[in-house]
């Protein structure tokens, strides 16, 4: 055989791809698509091009390079899935080893299919269904766009790259991943026609996950390869191309959910779905929560879109399963690392220890202290809220040790939750006050926002006040920050100053006693504050005029739903603007129109606001001790030590170094820091009117204040420091930080290892088992003692009135056996019972009856409980004179029974010595009362009933109301000592109902429907 | 010249601020207002007179002031109580009211509503002994008592009668205490449970034997009470006298012109010694008072002191260093009962005085004495039982550091009345009568005053 008839063999056919190119309105960058394709190097290239109706010419450009046969058309927009789905159907398409689907904004390197191809066949791969391109950015091709995905456990995709990852070369290597980027893939004809292409019920972004992860669970590898790489304009992602309008949230979250619905296993749905739902639960929670509720809704509609859609997903899952050759655990290996969705600090947090590990490399010749020194200063300043969020985590963790476990909160000032969100409901929608003396002030909405959150808790009350106590201090640092940083623009001193505000005394105790209302309230200060000073501004509101007035009106009406002091801090912060504010009309008027913004959604709530002129905005606590309010402690606790004189320190520090822009409103925050603990110390030493005596309220204020001077300081010293010479900036700036430092460290400690006033049974004192166990039935108890400004013993609460009887004088409370109640929040003790029980007291206090157990009786009162050391002698002579009320042994705690006591609701056999007595409506009369025999009425919904027990006159000790009834009975109720209501009663059973329910519950519906407009007018808007 | 400026006004804000503070920390809180008097009057009287076995028993209810008074009136004894009986007492009169005396532990709850009235208590032994026990009812219960009116010579019989008429039960200790030996502590006088409403009579003579004075401290730790001795001597006389809640440094006990020999029995409870100064007030100036300032009494002890007096008299008793002490004076009665009263305290400028008259013919008496360093203007009403017009009145002067008595038939016009006296200065007043059998002398009962509240005369 001579060479130049050589036998050679025929050369194998290489396998062909036919590229499927996806058209629409893609004038723009059509022609460089068909231009990159006609430069392919594979010999065995067909097009088939897809024209989702486009209007701008693209057709005419593929008819033109393509040909009439290559070029399908749409007349209706059909989207990318179909274009892809019709393309593969098409004959040509059968013939063909691959298809190359091809999105219109990418551009292939010339070598791309090649490479694509020639990855199938790589040696150690097998059954390749599926390749991907090194995807760069149109304008910027060193940047990489996609070089394969994973994806977490709930589908949703997720990629290796940092936003505008630089390509260095850091890919380059053929990977095996879940999914390729659909602008260029190419796949391979048996898995079309395997698993079918893409699911056209999802979005044209979220499809090729879905594809990808068919491909895998059928036994398909899917590879990317670097050495093909595509230019992609990603134009949908941009919403360049006109009149595109999505969401790429609810896509996304629609796409993975009905992904996930197909692809998993049953066993892996089994416990990836509910751990789904629980985070979804989070995650809604936590838009709602920060007025995102157009993204809340987006959540929700794409579950319901996949519940609507349920038989098809289960069509196609039958279909998938049919051919799954791999098992679930199998695809772990590309699961997201931490198998979760991590939250973007997290994954920030690993960014920061690459820093560190980067810096540790560079400095490896340095001391080991300079080492640190310098890594620290560069973490610190570089992620200041990072640092702070996981101190505050590690600090918070260990402050909060001792309130974990299924049980409710006992101890300090913690009110007690109903035993079911419905509890909440209830007292809200409810006509009449049910508890102690009852009346119709409405409830406060901040039952509402209580009865949701236990309801979101899996309907659990004890998780909920846990929630509601624990975050409380973390959300008060965290909405002080936010204040902080839109008022000086600065997030490090923002974040001290933070710290310093959630690591302060009055924030600290409010903590340990577990003070509810008085956590939400220092949660909504530094908005409150920071949206008066943007009122008063020189510069127009951000957010315009009439969302900031409804945000400040939301603002309002939040914090006075919780304390309605509040109304006094907005009003001493208004003050000081309108003296020293630069906007002085437009403040007063956004002030103004807020106001009558939180009226309206208070409206119900408003007569209990207004009732015994502004009784509810006073409160009893508070020390007098002017060193103790100096330090921002308006009673003793943990942490509420000297070091705690830190923020004031700090603050007027702060003063003396604001400058520039920064000088005024650091005045305005001195004066209001002045002025709050002013007020509050003449509020605690009784020189103010009951009614503008409000100590918790002005610390409070006072803290937020000198939090900002804090915040002020900082943002001007920081920045300033290199550009002057040494002098009273350099000294004032050391002195603040070294204050700074010191104090929150110490506070920082003193929190960790504090003994707080709330946690299990065992804070409450054990002398209370004397009232809490030996009596059965429904009883009250009046907690006194000496005017002080402290709370009552566990579980007695705060104060809700003084009696002056001079050397004897008594603070009181009246409650339940159960301790003050979280459903009072916010309501004030005022009414004609009130008057009448304060009547009673100052007979005994006076020393003019001896009757005291008689004068109580109607009361409901069984017990009279103090603190051991919380009672004058005075007063204790006038206690211990009364006949009868019997003094019980109890150590820590002095007891008094009343014998005389009548059950909140009963029926008494009543003589008529007795029927004269109970109707005269007299002290005088009242402590004439004695023993009589009664059958005690239980509370049910709207009312009492139960057995007469042969009793003739049925007492409730409620508020006098023509709106209560006997049920069965004509009998019109009777005003009883005074204040009461009774019935005269026969027969064996007895049922009393509220008759005028109707007018509340329609006025709590409105209020809804207020309340939902109000916060979609100051929703935030969805980021699209 | 702005960084200075900046500086100083943060020195000027500490400033204000630790100036601000002084000033705060200096003012102090604004004291309360005082307490405001109410309408709902009402008060309580604790009888524990005792009794025995055909004993009579009468309960004296005298109103000072210018409206009726209502008294609900409970009966106690070992058993369960009686049902409550409500009486009205007319202003400015009496009201004599029947109780049950016949059982040692007898004694009787008085709640007042709508106003103030005395209330004191005669129970008379059953015939043919003429015996009289008289004496003011205690205004309040307390958690400690002090007698020392006992008598457990051969033949006495002395009880200590105890009362709790509240909702719960009393739990209480019993000391005795005599002369110039230890207290004796019985066991089972510890931790004595007193059942709610109840009263009971303890027998001090099964606790301790042939002491003619015997001082019987209460120690109440749950609950509260009040006690009275009882003493019946061989011959059916009759001592009755009201314990005191608490010892006191000085004690004034009138006594009567005719007594024949009076007694001062001191209790000492404390453990520290005493020295008494004494003396004797009569119509002249004043004199020591028997022995009782002769000699140091050691504490946790009784000692009696014999007393001469002529005329009505005020023994009045003051310890050195201010020791606490109780004191009884005990009268010889001109027949076989004698009486006895624990005297005041302290002198006041009001007084209602008891009737201690008990049958016909009477011989009532009052003692007045001025203890101060200025006469006095006394008044005297009779507080007539029954309603009607005001009883009679009458007006003498009490010259300083003297005794005087009420005028000649002045008293008796009504010997069963009530007597408030008021005066312009601080007195003590002792009601005293002999009654009974032809003499008028049979029977012997004395009660110190029982001091008026402004309030009680519709005053303030």
């Amino acid at each position: 055989m001579s060479a130049t008839t050589a036998y050679s063999s025929p050369p194998e056919p290489v396998p062909s791809v036919l590229v499927v190119l996806a058209v629409r309105d893609a004038a723009e960058w059509l022609r460089e698509c068909l231009q990159a394709l006609a430069a392919q190097t594979y010999p065995r290239v067909g097009v088939l091009a897809v024209d989702d109706a486009s209007e701008d010419g693209s057709n005419e450009l593929l008819l033109q390079a393509l040909g009439e046969g290559r070029v399908l058309r749409h007349d209706n927009h059909l989207g990318l899935s179909r274009c892809f789905d019709e393309a593969v159907a098409h004959p040509v398409a059968a013939e063909a080893d691959f298809v190359l689907l091809l999105h219109d904004d990418a551009v292939l390197d010339p070598e791309a299919v090649a490479r694509l191809v020639e990855a199938t066949m790589l040696a150690g791969a097998e059954r390749v269904g599926i390749v991907g391109a090194k995807i760069v950015d149109w304008d910027h091709p060193r940047r990489l766009r996609d070089v394969g995905r994973s994806a977490d456990l709930f589908g949703h995709p997720y990629s290796a790259l940092q936003a505008e990852e630089i390509d260095q070369g850091q890919f380059d290597r053929v990977l095996e991943v879940l999914s390729v980027d659909s602008c260029a893939m190419l796949v391979a004809r048996e898995v079309w026609q395997t698993s079918g292409l893409f699911d056209e019920r999802l979005g044209d972004d979220d499809g090729d996950l879905d594809l990808c992860w068919r491909a895998r669970i059928a036994g398909f590898n899917v590879l990317m390869t670097p050495l093909a790489r595509v230019r992609h304009a990603a134009v949908a992602e941009r919403d360049d191309r006109p009149g595109v309008e999505r969401s790429r949230r609810y896509e996304e979250d629609r796409a993975a959910l009905a992904s996930v619905l197909k692809n998993d296993g049953l066993l892996t749905l089994g416990w990836v779905v509910p751990l789904g739902g629980v985070l979804t639960l989070v995650r809604l929670l936590y838009l709602l929560l920060s007025r995102r509720f157009e993204e809340a809704y987006e959540v929700l509609a794409a579950i319901g879109w996949n519940v609507a859609h349920l038989p098809s997903t289960l069509s196609a899952r039958r279909r998938v399963q049919t051919h799954r050759r791999i098992k679930d655990r199998v695809l772990r290996r590309f699961t997201e690392s931490a198998g979760l969705r991590l939250p973007r600090w997290f994954t920030t947090a690993e960014r920061i220890l690459e820093e560190q590990r980067e810096l540790e490399a560079e400095e490896a010749d340095e001391p080991a202290a300079a080492r640190l020194r310098q890594r620290t200063v560069s973490l610190v300043s570089t992620h200041p809220v990072i640092v702070a969020c996981f101190l505050g985590i590690v600090v918070g963790a260990l402050a909060a040790r001792g309130l974990v476990g299924p049980d409710r909160l006992y101890g300090g000032a913690i009110p007690a939750f109903p035993s079911s969100p419905s509890g909440f409901f209830a007292e809200l929608v409810s006509g009449y006050r049910t508890t102690p003396l009852g009346g119709s002030l409405a409830a406060s909405p901040a039952l509402g926002l209580m009865g949701g959150l236990s309801s979101l808790l899996f309907a659990s009350t004890s998780l909920a006040q846990k929630i509601m106590v624990g975050v409380g201090p973390a959300l008060a640092a965290i909405l002080c920050y936010r204040a902080a940083v839109r008022l000086t623009g600065r997030p490090g001193p923002s974040v001290v100053a933070a710290s310093a505000y959630g690591l302060s005394a009055v924030v600290l105790s409010a903590f340990s006693d577990g003070r509810v209302a008085l956590l939400a309230a220092l949660v909504v200060l530094p908005a409150l504050v920071e949206r008066l000073e943007v009122a008063f501004a020189s510069a127009e509101p951000p957010d315009g005029r009439w969302r900031s007035i409804a945000g400040l009106a939301v603002t309002i009406a939040v914090g006075i739903a919780f304390v309605p002091g509040l109304l006094l801090g907005i009003g001493v912060v208004a003050l000081v603007q309108l003296i020293t504010g630069s906007r002085r009309a437009r403040g007063l008027a956004i002030v103004a129109l807020s106001s009558v913004g939180a009226a309206i959604l208070l409206f119900p709530f408003v007569p209990s606001l207004v009732a015994d002129r502004g009784a509810a905005l006073g409160s009893e606590l508070g020390s007098s001790d002017p060193w103790h309010l100096v330090r921002l402690a308006f009673e003793d606790g943990p942490a509420t030590w000297a070091p705690a004189l830190f923020l004031p320190v700090a603050a007027v520090l702060g003063l003396a170094l604001a400058s520039g822009d920064r000088r005024r409103p650091a005045l305005r925050a001195g004066l209001i820091a002045i002025a709050g603990l002013t007020l509050a110390w003449l509020s605690a030493a009784g020189y103010l009117p009951s009614q503008i005596a409000n100590t918790p309220v002005y610390v409070s204020l006072a803290a937020t204040a000198e939090a900002f001077l804090v915040a002020f300081g900082l943002a001007s010293a920081i920045g300033a420091l290199g550009r002057e010479a040494f002098g009273f900036r350099q000294v004032g700036t050391a002195l603040l930080t070294l204050t700074l430092a010191g104090g929150i460290l110490l506070q920082a400690v003193a929190t960790m290892t504090a003994e707080w006033a709330i946690g299990g049974p065992d804070r409450i004192p054990a002398a209370w088992a004397v009232v809490d166990s030996s009596s059965k039935g429904p009883f009250r108890v009046l907690w006194i003692g000496a005017d002080d400004g402290r709370s009552f013993p566990a579980p007695g609460g705060d104060p809700q009135g003084v009696i002056e009887a001079g050397a004897a004088t008594l603070r009181y409370g009246l409650t339940t056996r159960v301790g003050a109640l979280a459903i009072d929040t916010a309501r004030p003790f005022v009414g004609p019972g009130s008057d009448a029980m304060r009547e009673a007291l100052g007979e005994i206090l006076s020393g003019t009856s001896i009757h005291g157990g008689a004068l109580l009786a109607p009361f409901g009162v069984r017990y009279l409980v103090a603190s051991d050391d919380q009672l004058s002698d005075a007063a204790r002579t006038r206690l211990d004179a009364q006949v009868d009320l019997d003094m019980v042994p109890a150590a820590g705690l002095a007891i008094w029974v009343n014998e005389a006591s009548l059950s909140p609701a009963t029926v008494l056999k009543a003589n008529e010595k007795t029927v004269r007595i109970v109707l005269a409506g007299q002290p005088a009369a009242t402590q004439r009362l004695t023993a009589v025999p009664a059958v005690s009425l239980s509370q049910v919904e709207g009312g009492w009933s139960g057995a007469t027990g042969g009793g003739n006159l049925a007492v409730v000790s409620t508020e006098f109301d023509d709106a209560w009834t006997l049920q069965g009975s004509a009998a019109e109720p009777a005003r009883t000592f005074g204040w009461a209501t009774s019935f005269p009663v026969n027969g064996p059973s007895v049922s009393i109902r509220y008759g005028a329910q109707l007018p509340r519950t329609i006025a709590i519906w409105v209020l809804a429907a207020v309340w939902v407009a109000a916060l979609w007018i100051t929703r935030k808007p969805v980021a699209r | 010249m702005r960084r200075i400026g900046r500086g100083v006004l943060a020195l000027a804000v500490a400033g204000f601020v630790v100036v601000g503070g002084i000033a705060a920390e200096r003012a102090g809180p604004d004291a309360p207002a005082a307490a405001v008097r109410g309408t709902a009057v009402s008060s309580v009287w604790l009888c524990p007179h005792g009794g025995g076995e055909g004993w009579t028993g009468t309960i004296a209810l005298a109103d000072p002031g210018p409206e009726p008074v209502d008294v609900r009136l409970t009966e106690l004894s070992t058993g369960a109580p009686s049902a409550p009986v409500t009486i009205t007492v007319p202003a400015g009169h009496e009201v004599l009211q029947p109780v049950e005396a016949g059982s040692v532990a007898d004694a009787t709850y008085l709640e007042v509503f709508g106003g103030w009235v005395a209330a004191g208590w005669l129970v008379r032994s059953a015939p043919p002994s003429q015996g009289l026990g008289v004496e003011p009812c205690a205004p309040a219960a307390s958690r400690t008592w002090y007698t020392n009116d006992s008598d457990t010579q051969q033949g006495h019989r002395s009880y200590l009668v105890v009362m709790n008429p509240f909702s719960i039960e009393a739990v209480f200790d019993v000391a005795l205490f005599r002369p110039r030996l230890p207290p004796v502590r019985s066991a089972d006088w510890i931790d004595l449970t007193l059942p709610p409403a109840s009263s009971i009579a303890l027998n001090v003579g099964a606790k301790l034997l042939g002491q003619e004075i015997v001082g019987a401290e209460i120690d109440v730790s749950r609950g509260r009470v009040a006690m009275a001795s009882l003493s019946v001597s061989p011959d059916g006389g009759v001592r009755s006298v009201l314990g005191a809640p608490a010892p006191s440094a000085t004690a004034f006990l009138p006594v009567a012109e005719g007594a024949g020999q009076a007694e001062l029995a001191a209790f000492v409870p404390g453990a520290q010694g005493v020295q008494f100064v004494t003396q004797l007030l009569s119509a002249v100036s004043p004199q020591a008072a028997g022995t009782a300032g002769d000699t140091q009494q050691p504490g946790a002890s009784t000692a009696g002191y014999p007393i001469i007096s002529v005329g009505p008299s005020s023994v009045d008793v003051t310890s050195v260093g201010g020791v606490p002490f109780v004191a009884t004076l005990r009268a010889r009665g001109q027949q076989h009962d004698d009486a006895a009263t624990g005297g005041a305290v302290a002198p006041g400028s009001a007084w209602i005085v008891s009737p201690t008259v008990d049958g016909e013919p009477s011989h009532p008496q009052l003692v007045l004495v001025d203890p101060g360093p200025t006469a006095v203007q006394v008044t005297l009403r009779l507080l007539t039982p029954g309603s009607g017009p005001a009883g009679p009145q009458v007006t003498i002067t009490v010259a300083a550091g003297r005794v005087a008595g009420a005028p000649k038939g002045f008293l008796e016009k009504d010997d069963r009345a009530a007597v408030l006296v008021t005066a312009d200065g601080p007195i003590v007043v002792l009601g005293t009568s002999t009654s009974g059998r032809a003499n008028g002398l049979a029977s012997y009962g004395s009660a110190v005053g029982i001091p008026v509240p402004f309030e009680g005369l519709g005053v303030g």
